[in-house]
């Protein structure tokens, strides 16, 4: 049986290559994908934790934490498309207008 | 019976306060509740004065004739007005021979002017109002006298004040008038602040403000008992800035005393206040509220007589201001001024009378200068109102004719207060320079002799003001006199208002305004006689000035009644100086004096009777541009009070404006307190701002980053007191 730490250091790993690409790269369909890495690197340890200790509870945080992924993709993709429509451009870095 | 019958003394002033002030909403018509008000003022004083006199018969019947009377009926004279963490204060009046012989001074002499007043002040349109505040004044009197203690004294002393303020600047519409009554109120305020110490020191000193207590244990008591509150002998308790608790006590009092009383360095405001009408310099500023310094040094008189250093300071600046107000008396021209240079000087006179510590002889110049002062006053109004409000005794002269029983009756002040034998004023100032002579406390010739110069002057001055008023050739053109008459509403409101009133009074049988009528017309007499309103007051204040002093002093009348009082010498282990001469030399050398002033007065003014002047009208005007001799520099230096205005203007407004101005406006206030605090706080915040602001750039992988290190930052210190806990 694999050790726990493994499942955990592969979470760890999975969440910071999903941090990085959230802050470097500039075209929010990719950063999506990287927030949603990030969201599975902890699921992967939720379900390794869940295992360890011999509960179900950490199976089923991961259930809830796939459907609300699930909804916030389908309202940031709307979202997307939208801005896509009105400035003909998705680039994060030129969405600026809150700025100061 | 006192108990029952005490506090209406101070209520009916009060009464009738509230119903003048509320007169105007009550009555419509202005004419019926001006004759209303003119009925109920000096009704009420006057009945004030009726219970003042069931109170003094009964004064003799009670222990240690002393009693505290609660001021609201009905209540125990314990009940308290402030009772706070161990401080305390009743609210409670004491009856005692002082406060009853002030309370009869006030409520009698202060109810003869009141009628004088209703007069004086008939065409005056805001006659509801003036009476409001005088019936106020006499409130604000009885309780700064008759108080049980030291604050509720304190509220009469400044309850006085304001209605003085209010008085003074009663013709508000000239700028000079509310200036003088400005000058009252701020000159005076600087003696309140020793008035405000001293109650602060006798409190930490006595534990109790109250004067005589039922269990002796006010502040009297223990005075008289050579004990503080503590149980402390006097002698032994703490100093306050190295000096004897007592002491130090008694200075800060007379502080508060030269502001009410028009003492050095404080009689400054006095001459000013002459700007309110007549009535008002007679009530307030010569025979009632100016006594309240003296007043209070009496009521002290235990503790003074325990501080002889402060008696000390007390003796000298009375004399000095005696000095001091009668040699600038000798120059004025404006008879009222001349009136309230007297003032001062014959305050000096009491305050020197407590100072060598004979309280009485104080008490009774007080008494008597209150009849013979009041008489000046009003008769020196029943000559500007003859005169149609001329003040300039330049502009007048001749009088003696036209108004003779206005002459009359000044006379009689006058003589009273110069001195001249068997008169009131003869009575209580021999006894004072005689005090002088026998003083406690050494100096006594030098006093003496201070005291006889100004009693010389004092004759002289008084007599200058006659002569000049009435026996020299007039110096005005009858039928041309301007019309003067004071109010706060211009000329043709005015007299139309005049010619209305004086119909009506006419219409009432008095010959009131015989004169009025005249005055409309050019070439006729416009001098007229006062209505019988304004000389009744004159002729019984005139008999006082000639009998009372006569009645109560010679015949020890008066020191026996006010002994309970006062303290005597020996508490503080002092006596009275031996006798140089006999009381009959002393009385001679003072009516020498006093007949030498009249005389060199009679001689001058006889020889310059054409012009009024002693000196050519021109000489004196080439004085006053351009003083070389040493005459010239004398006369303008006294016209000028001794540059004591001079000297205030420059330190105070001047240097003190400079230092407000420069230092505490554009340093302190606007360097400072603007600057650094306010705007300080403000450009700091937004030069902050300005700086993190930029930090909200719009890239949201920015903001991302941030919320990353954020995470991790949290999750470190979570981690770190984890272990930390752990350990």
């Amino acid at each position: 049986m694999v050790p726990t730490e493994y499942y955990l250091v592969l979470s760890g790993i999975l969440f910071a290559i999903g941090v990085t690409g959230v802050i470097v790269k500039r075209n929010p369909i990719t950063i999506f994908m990287c927030v949603e890495l990030m969201l599975n690197a902890a699921n992967l340890s939720f379900i390794a934790l869940g295992r360890h200790f011999g509960q179900m509870n950490g199976q089923m945080y991961v259930i809830f934490a796939l459907a609300v992924a699930a909804a916030e993709v389908s309202v940031g993709l709307g979202i997307i498309v939208a801005i896509f429509r009105t400035r003909e451009t998705i680039n994060v870095d030129e969405i600026n207008l809150m700025k100061f | 019976m006192i108990r029952q019958i005490g506090w209406l003394i101070v209520w009916l002033p009060l009464i009738g306060f509230l119903f003048n002030a509320a007169s105007g909403l009550l009555i419509r018509n202005r004419e019926t509740q001006k004759r209303v008000v003119a009925y109920v003022a000096p009704g009420v004083v006057l009945l004030a004065f009726a219970v003042s006199l069931a109170v003094c018969a009964q004064l003799a019947s009670l222990p240690g004739h002393r009693a505290i009377v609660p001021m609201i009926p009905g209540a125990s004279p314990d009940t308290p007005w402030i009772d706070i963490a161990g401080f305390r204060a009743n609210f409670a009046l004491l009856v005692d021979p002082l406060s009853v012989l002030m309370a009869l001074i006030v409520t009698g002499v202060g109810g003869l002017i009141h009628v004088y007043a209703t007069g004086y002040m008939a065409d005056d349109p805001e006659q509801p109002r003036f009476f409001t505040y005088f019936n106020l004044f006499i409130f604000m009197m009885l309780t700064l006298v008759m108080a049980e203690n030291f604050l509720l004294m304190f509220v009469g002393w400044e309850g006085v004040g304001t209605c003085s303020y209010l008085l003074i600047s009663f013709w508000y519409k000239s700028v000079d008038n509310s200036k003088a009554g400005n000058k009252a109120f701020i000159v005076n305020r600087v003696g309140d602040v020793g008035f405000a110490l001293g109650m602060m020191a006798i409190w930490s000193t006595f534990g109790t403000l109250s004067f005589f207590t039922r269990d002796r244990r006010g502040v009297m008591d223990l005075a008289a008992q050579h004990l503080a509150g503590n149980g402390q002998h006097l002698g032994a308790v703490p100093a306050i800035l190295g000096i004897p608790a007592i002491t130090a006590i008694c200075v800060l009092l007379f502080i508060g005393a030269t502001g009410k009383s028009a003492q050095i360095p404080l009689w400054v405001w006095l001459p000013d206040a002459m700007a309110g009408p007549t009535p008002v310099s007679a009530l307030i500023h010569a025979a009632t509220m100016v006594t309240a310094g003296v007043v209070m040094l009496a009521r002290c008189s235990w503790l003074y007589v325990q501080a002889p250093a402060a008696m000390q300071i007390v003796g000298w600046i009375g004399v000095l201001t005696a000095f001091l107000g009668a040699t600038i008396g000798l120059v004025q021209n404006d008879i009222k001024r001349v009136l309230a240079f007297s003032t001062i000087s014959q305050l000096g006179y009491m305050v020197l009378a407590c100072g060598v510590g004979n309280f009485t002889a104080g008490m009774f110049h007080v008494t008597t200068h209150a009849f013979f002062k009041a008489l000046l006053f009003l008769g020196s109004g029943a000559v500007i109102h003859s005169m149609l409000g001329e003040q300039d005794m330049r502009k007048m002269g001749g009088l003696k004719k036209r108004i003779a029983s206005t002459w009359f009756v000044m006379v009689v002040g006058t003589y009273a207060i110069a001195g001249i034998p068997l008169l009131s004023g003869f009575w209580s100032k021999d006894e004072i320079l005689d005090s002088a002579l026998r003083s406690p406390w050494g100096s006594n010739v030098a006093l003496y002799a201070i005291g006889l110069v100004t009693a010389f002057m004092t004759a002289f001055y008084m007599n200058r003001l006659m002569w000049k008023t009435f026996d020299v050739e007039p110096q005005f053109v009858d039928g041309e006199l301007p019309h003067q008459h004071q109010s706060n509403f211009d000329d043709d409101e005015h007299a139309a208002h005049g010619e209305h009133t004086g119909h009506e009074e006419k219409t009432e049988g008095g010959e009131a305004h015989e004169g009025q009528a005249e005055a409309e017309g050019h070439g006729k007499s416009q001098i007229h006689t006062s209505p019988p309103s304004m000389m009744l007051p004159l002729y019984l204040l005139a008999a006082l000035s000639l009998a009372a002093g006569a009645a109560l002093g010679p015949t020890g009348i008066f020191e026996r009644f006010l002994g309970p009082s006062i303290a005597p010498l020996s508490l503080g282990r002092m006596a009275r100086g031996e006798e140089v001469f006999t009381p009959m030399t002393g009385y001679v050398i003072s009516s020498v004096v006093a007949i030498l002033g009249i005389l060199i007065a009679h001689v001058l003014y006889r020889r310059g009777r054409a012009t009024g002047h002693i000196v050519p009208a021109q000489v004196e005007s080439a004085w006053v541009r351009n003083p070389r001799n040493i005459f010239a520099y004398a006369y303008v230096f006294l016209l000028n009070k001794w540059q004591w205005d001079w000297l205030y203007n420059t330190l105070f407004i001047r240097v003190g404006g400079w230092f407000a101005d420069r230092v505490l406006w554009r340093i302190v206030d606007q360097d400072m307190i603007d600057g650094l605090l306010v705007n300080g706080v403000g450009g700091g915040v937004a030069a902050l701002a300005a700086e993190g602001r930029k930090w909200q750039s719009g890239r949201v992988r920015t903001y991302a980053l941030g919320m990353l290190l954020g995470v991790v930052a949290i999750v470190t210190g979570l981690i770190a007191s984890w272990s930390m806990l752990a350990k």
